[in-house]
């Protein structure tokens, strides 16, 4: 038995001295106590203090605690209330995905009970320990002040935002999220938290060969083991062909994958899926599964796959769901049926036969003559790496029976996906699945694919039984979706003058093993770059390749962070060729408001595209106001002659959801004590869509927060969505949320003018929460106005309900400028400025945005400078932990990083919003590379640029 | 199940480990136990704590560091040189260096160790349970899992220079060098230590934290930089 004080009470646990103690406080019920990386010490989830000092908790044995202190986040209530340190960091816009919130908390309350007066440098030290990906660290800057100013004066003194649109009370104003108070206390709102007693575990057997045919499988042993419930394999998984893509239907990629295959295409792909009692018992039964392998040649490079003759990752049967090319029997003669099948949806240029999964090819004008015509042509090829979106909470999923539907807990960025993907699976119907999207501990993209719900629900619908599954961190990088590497090669030609006269880019894509997003990551390579630039002749050829790398798939920012590194470094290597300012040939290229955009033409998902004028746009504000923020122009001296200093920018786009192919749906309750309930079917992820939501009826509706509760992401209460991706939140599932509120108002209004007897039009809504008449003055509340519309002789609850599906873009544009620092004899790189400019168009939450925005330029700081996922010959991940993968931590934030909204309000957004965070991941790349350049004239035209890549570029090794 | 065997003595933990002579000894756990660690689920763990101390102090001209003194110690002694404060703020990260002992850092024997170039380059020695005084320079050669460390001692008239080179701030390094009144120490990634004479001759090899040539380049850049600082 060890005995301690937990949280300041005396506590026994009976259960093995040598238990890793995390698991243990979990159990114990902290469970703000989480884990991101396998006891890595890595993260920071798992921070406990101990005795007055920080410790994972993860690399600490119970026994170490007998007769000690151990504090959690839990420590931190008060009756249920959040400190006050919990508060300033929602306050600040901190707590987005949240999942290590709290100990985030419990380092800052522990450092300031050491140290009233910490300084930012004091707290840049203490946050080290924590790795945050979503909201970047800078605003703990902002909610270290907040908190000692309550301190100090009673009240916050620093504005915590800009504030946008006066005429609002709500829209554009800092607000705290109303998810913040349970992410930063650590409740139990992440799907681990709803697992109950009893469950029971999935685990994966997993390929060792990067590619091989299965030749033969025994799974007798295993299944005779004590407390497995069942084996599957490819021998008796369903027969359903599928992708792991979460896109509107019919999905833009190939249907080329079974829940297990004959053929494993990568190291880490499905062999056997265990399901036990416990993971002892999976693990053991593991091992018990006797394979044998065809091992066959693997390919890992787009060169690799398309060489001549180059082994075939797919070759079976390709069907089309329609559009089916002529001479497809021709085509299939020599298929291997030991391959499985390739069915498109419809026609992607696809060629399996030669690893190509998708193809486009499009343009305007004559680029050829446009070449030959230039006074200076560029063409270079540029080289992107795999990187991993690393949430903190792996991919993780518990599903059960209930009443004979199939109901699955999930951290999803797709809810409606999932339940039609695991019904497909599972061959019912979607009625017969309910999944209920809880809080996601960080998406990025790679929680838009359905990677492990087919599997997790699938067993459960074959044994009835409750399962968890939960990937290690290890899977997470060699089983899971990453960013698709690429190799672009851009020609660009220009005038003297500055004018860019032709611009091609060839798009070469690695999808790895299948095909998800395989035409819409690449094609986003082009789709939102080319649109950027206002010039008539622009062509691209884009083709993807299958190879055996781990796989890929969505990661914010979709393709355009590669097309940008590759078209923006492009630009600047042009401008130098002709002697002229980069700055100026961007101001003089980059479209406007008004211009037609008729690239867009060829630049559809897989269909042809509409061409529509440049709507609100905020670049050239951002160019001029960024250029004038890092001193463009002037050349800084470095005080140490070993270093040099550079500056480059980028300018930027991207898109705000899929305009024509996406749809959002809500609906606004009004209950009978005048309070509101919202059910939107879209998924916050982390980001405040649920705030923004809540604002909106706050806004319409003139309420105060507290009587506005947002329900979301449950398939069975919200109406459909397509979910949280291609920056759609704000834009679709915003503009639904308030079409829903319109519609709840209009409502209200007939219903007020019904019980006023009062014509509609002499009514208005009025703080907070009457039906008011303009002419006499009376007012009717909503309580009552809801009360009477419900009772027993009344003409029915109100409820609005809204949808949104749009032909019109909300593009949000922007500039990225770095400054760096380069050691001419280490090649050592410091980003000493960082500065993000963006057109959002109206920041509904403007303290949340801009950590968005922080948060995003970081991750491509990671792709940029650090991040690589490194496979040995054999395809086998090298780097599958977060200290080799090398993720960017504080010590790696920008001395000098500095967000900034451009405002400007839109036509189509909901309030004149558009979206934030995926354009903020498109910059730092090719700023930072044309930075280097400015620097010290190295040239690396690949990620990660690391020191050694500079030194090689400057002839030292 | 891992097997817990407490010393109340530095002799104790001496004689638990004659006696388990694939035990291992616990400081901070934070090599140990990380990532499942190379104490598996069936290890035998001798814990340090009551064993040795963590007390940092001056005597005769030297700095002696208790071997269970944290990181966190190091850099928030007052008596600490500045230059093993910068080597003890490599560590990856702040709970991290609350956690990992100084004793844990030297006898991980890690190519990546993060006190080890500046303690050679300043002609640190160690004290070893029933040894007594040892040059740490040979303790690093000798490479034995079975000498307990009970405090390491610093000259304090040392100047010492340090340079890690790694991608980032808590990946591993590529390279972390030392210079001093002892000479060059560097401890390269795949190779482990190099001195001044061997950095030409040294092999060297790619790995996930550079290429061979890139590798041989710093570490010889390294030294130069160094001396240059020194100077
Ligand atoms: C994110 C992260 C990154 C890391 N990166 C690095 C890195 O780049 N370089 C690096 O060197 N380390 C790294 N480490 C590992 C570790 O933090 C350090 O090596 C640390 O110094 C180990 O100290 P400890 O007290 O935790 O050792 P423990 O894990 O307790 O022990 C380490 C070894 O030392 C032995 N030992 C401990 N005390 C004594 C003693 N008194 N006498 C004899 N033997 C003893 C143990 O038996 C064991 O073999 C990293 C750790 C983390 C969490
Ligand atoms: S071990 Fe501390 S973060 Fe995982």
């Amino acid at each position: 038995m060890t005995e301690f004080i937990l949280n300041g009470k005396k506590t026994s646990c009976a259960m093995p001295e040598d238990s890793v103690l995390r698991p243990v406080l979990y159990s114990l019920g902290c469970t703000s106590v989480r884990d991101s990386d396998d006891g890595e010490g890595f993260t920071g989830s798992d921070i406990v203090i101990i005795d007055d000092e920080p410790r994972h908790s993860n690399l600490t044995l119970l026994y170490m605690v007998e007769g000690r202190t151990v504090r959690t986040a839990e420590s931190l209530l008060t009756r249920g209330r959040i400190n006050d340190v919990q508060e300033a960091m929602i306050r600040a816009g901190v707590v987005q995905s949240a999942y290590n919130s709290p100990t985030v908390a419990l380092l800052i309350t522990w450092l300031l009970e050491k140290k009233p007066d910490a300084s930012w440098d004091d707290l840049k030290d203490v946050l080290s320990s924590v790795f945050i990906r979503d909201a970047g660290y800078e605003h703990f800057r902002l909610a270290l002040a907040l908190v000692k100013e309550k301190r100090a004066f009673g009240e916050y003194r620093t504005p915590v935002s800009p504030t946008f649109r006066d005429n609002l009370d709500y829209i554009g104003k800092p607000m705290d999220k109303v998810d913040g108070r349970a992410l930063v206390a650590g409740e139990k709102v992440f799907t681990e938290d709803k697992v109950e007693p009893g469950a029971y575990v999935l685990a994966v057997l997993r390929s060792p060969y990067a590619m091989a045919y299965i030749t033969s499988m025994d799974t007798s042993r295993a299944e005779a083991l004590d407390g497995v419930e069942a084996v599957i394999t490819h021998l008796n998984c369903p027969d359903v062909y599928y992708m792991q893509a979460g896109q509107g239907n019919p999905e833009p990629s190939p249907y080329d994958r079974r829940l297990f295959n004959g053929k494993v295409r990568h190291v880490g792909d499905r062999v056997a899926a265990v399901v036990a009692r416990d993971w002892e018992t999976a693990h053991k039964a593991m091992g018990l599964i006797e394979v044998t392998y065809e091992p066959l040649d693997p390919i890992f490079t787009v060169e690799e796959a398309m060489a001549p003759g180059a082994p075939l990752v797919h070759n079976g049967k390709v069907s089309y769901v329609s559009g089916a090319p002529a001479g497809l029997d021709e085509y299939n003669k020599d298929a291997d049926p030991r391959d499985g099948e390739v069915i498109y949806q419809f026609p992607l240029h696809g060629d399996i036969r030669h690893n190509v999964a998708a193809g486009a090819h499009g343009g305007i004008g004559d680029i050829e003559k446009a070449f030959a015509e230039a006074d200076a042509v560029v063409e270079e090829t540029y080289q992107t790496s795999q990187v991993q979106c690393t949430p903190l909470e792996p991919h993780v999923c518990y599903s059960k029976m209930e009443n004979g539907r199939l109901v699955l807990h999930c951290s999803t960025q797709v809810p409606y996906h999932v339940r039609r993907i695991v019904a497909k699976v599972c061959g019912i119907n979607e009625n017969q699945v309910h999944v209920i999207k809880e809080r996601v501990g960080g998406g990025y993209g790679s929680k838009q694919d359905i990677l492990v719900e087919d599997l997790c629900g699938y067993a459960t619908w074959l044994t009835g039984l409750p399962i968890y599954y939960r990937n290690t961190r290890a899977e997470e990088f060699y089983a899971n979706s990453t960013r698709h590497p690429m190799r672009l090669t851009v020609k660009m030609s220009g005038k003297k003058d500055g004018t860019i006269t032709g611009i091609y880019m060839d798009v070469r894509a690695n999808t790895g093993p299948y095909g998800n997003h395989c035409l819409t990551v690449p094609m986003n390579a082009s789709s939102k770059t080319l649109p950027l630039f206002a010039v008539d002749n622009m062509y691209y050829d884009l083709n993807t390749y299958y190879t055996n790398i781990p796989p890929t798939g969505a990661y914010q920012g979709y393709g355009a962070p590669k097309g940008y590194f590759a078209i923006m470094s492009c630009m600047d290597e042009l401008a130098h060729k002709l002697g002229v300012d980069s700055l100026d040939m961007a101001l003089k290229n980059v479209v406007d408001e008004g211009y037609m955009l008729e690239i867009l033409r060829g630049l559809g998902e897989g269909r042809e595209g509409t061409v529509v004028p440049v709507g609100s746009c905020g670049v050239k504000e951002a160019l001029r106001k960024g250029a004038e923020m890092i001193k463009w122009g002037q050349r800084e001296a470095s005080p140490d002659p070993d270093w040099a200093i550079g500056k480059g920018f980028a300018m930027i786009q991207q898109g705000s959801g899929l305009p024509g192919l996406d749809q959002s749906n809500a609906q606004c309750k009004l209950l009978g004590d005048g309070t509101f309930i919202l059910l939107s079917g879209g998924a916050d992820i982390g980001t405040g869509l649920d705030t923004i939501s809540a604002k909106i009826v706050c806004e319409i509706m003139k309420v105060g927060p507290s009587l506005v509760t947002v329900v979301s992401g449950d398939t069975d209460s919200c109406l459909f969505d397509t979910g949280a991706y291609a920056s759609s939140g704000t834009y679709f599932s915003g503009n639904a949320s308030l079409n829903a509120v319109k519609d709840l108002k209009r409502r209200m209004i007939a219903e007020a003018a019904l019980q006023m007897d009062l014509p509609e039009d002499d009514l208005e809504l009025e703080a907070p929460g009457f039906v008011v008449s303009k002419s006499t003055g009376r007012r009717l509340s909503y309580a009552k106005l809801s009360h009477d519309a419900q009772a027993g002789d009344g003409r029915g609850a109100l409820v609005g309900t809204g949808s949104f599906a749009t032909a019109n873009s909300a593009i949000p544009y922007g500039a990225h400028f770095a400054q760096v620092a380069v050691n001419k004899r280490t090649g050592e790189i410091k980003v000493m400025k960082f500065y993000a400019l963006q057109d959002a168009g109206t920041p509904i939450n403007p303290e949340m945005a801009l950590c968005q925005m922080y948060g995003a330029a970081m991750k491509s700081i990671g792709h940029t400078l650090y991040e690589d996922m490194v496979l040995d010959k054999d395809g086998r991940c090298l780097t599958d932990n977060f200290t080799d993968y090398c993720v960017p931590m504080i010590g790696e934030a920008p001395e000098d990083f500095k967000a900034v909204l451009i405002d400007v309000n839109d036509a189509y957004g909901p309030f004149g919003a558009k979206s934030i965070s995926e354009i903020a991941t498109n910059g730092a790349a090719p700023a930072i590379a044309n930075a280097i350049y400015d620097a010290v004239g190295a040239r690396v035209r690949s990620w990660p640029i690391t020191p050694e890549k500079v030194l090689k570029a400057l002839g030292r090794i | 199940m891992r097997e817990i065997l407490r010393a109340a003595s530095a002799a104790e933990a001496v004689r638990l480990k004659k006696e388990n002579p694939g035990a291992f000894w616990l400081a901070g756990g934070t090599e140990l136990l990380r990532l499942g660690g190379t104490a598996g689920p069936e290890a035998i763990l001798i814990d340090l704590s009551a064993a040795l101390d963590r007390t940092i102090r001056v005597e005769d001209g030297c700095l002696s560091i208790g071997a269970l003194a944290s990181f966190e110690d190091v850099v928030a002694s007052a008596s600490t040189p500045a230059w093993l404060k910068e080597a003890a703020m490599y560590m990856a990260n702040f709970t991290t260096r609350c956690q990992a002992r100084v004793a844990g850092d030297v006898c991980s024997f890690r190519d990546d160790a993060y006190l080890v170039p500046g303690l050679l380059a300043a002609g640190a020695s160690l004290l070893i349970e029933g040894e007594g005084k040892v040059d740490l320079l040979d303790f690093i050669h000798a490479r034995r899992a079975d000498r307990l460390v009970t405090s390491i001692l610093v000259p304090l008239d040392a100047v010492v220079r340090v340079k890690r080179i790694a991608r980032s701030s808590s990946t591993h390094s590529a390279l972390n060098a030392a210079y001093g009144p002892c000479g060059y120490y560097a401890l390269v990634n795949g190779t482990g230590l190099v001195t001044a004479d061997e950095v030409a001759s040294a092999s060297y090899v790619d790995d996930l934290t550079g290429s061979a040539a890139y590798k041989r380049y710093i570490a010889s850049e390294c030294l130069s930089i160094l001396k240059e600082v020194a100077r």
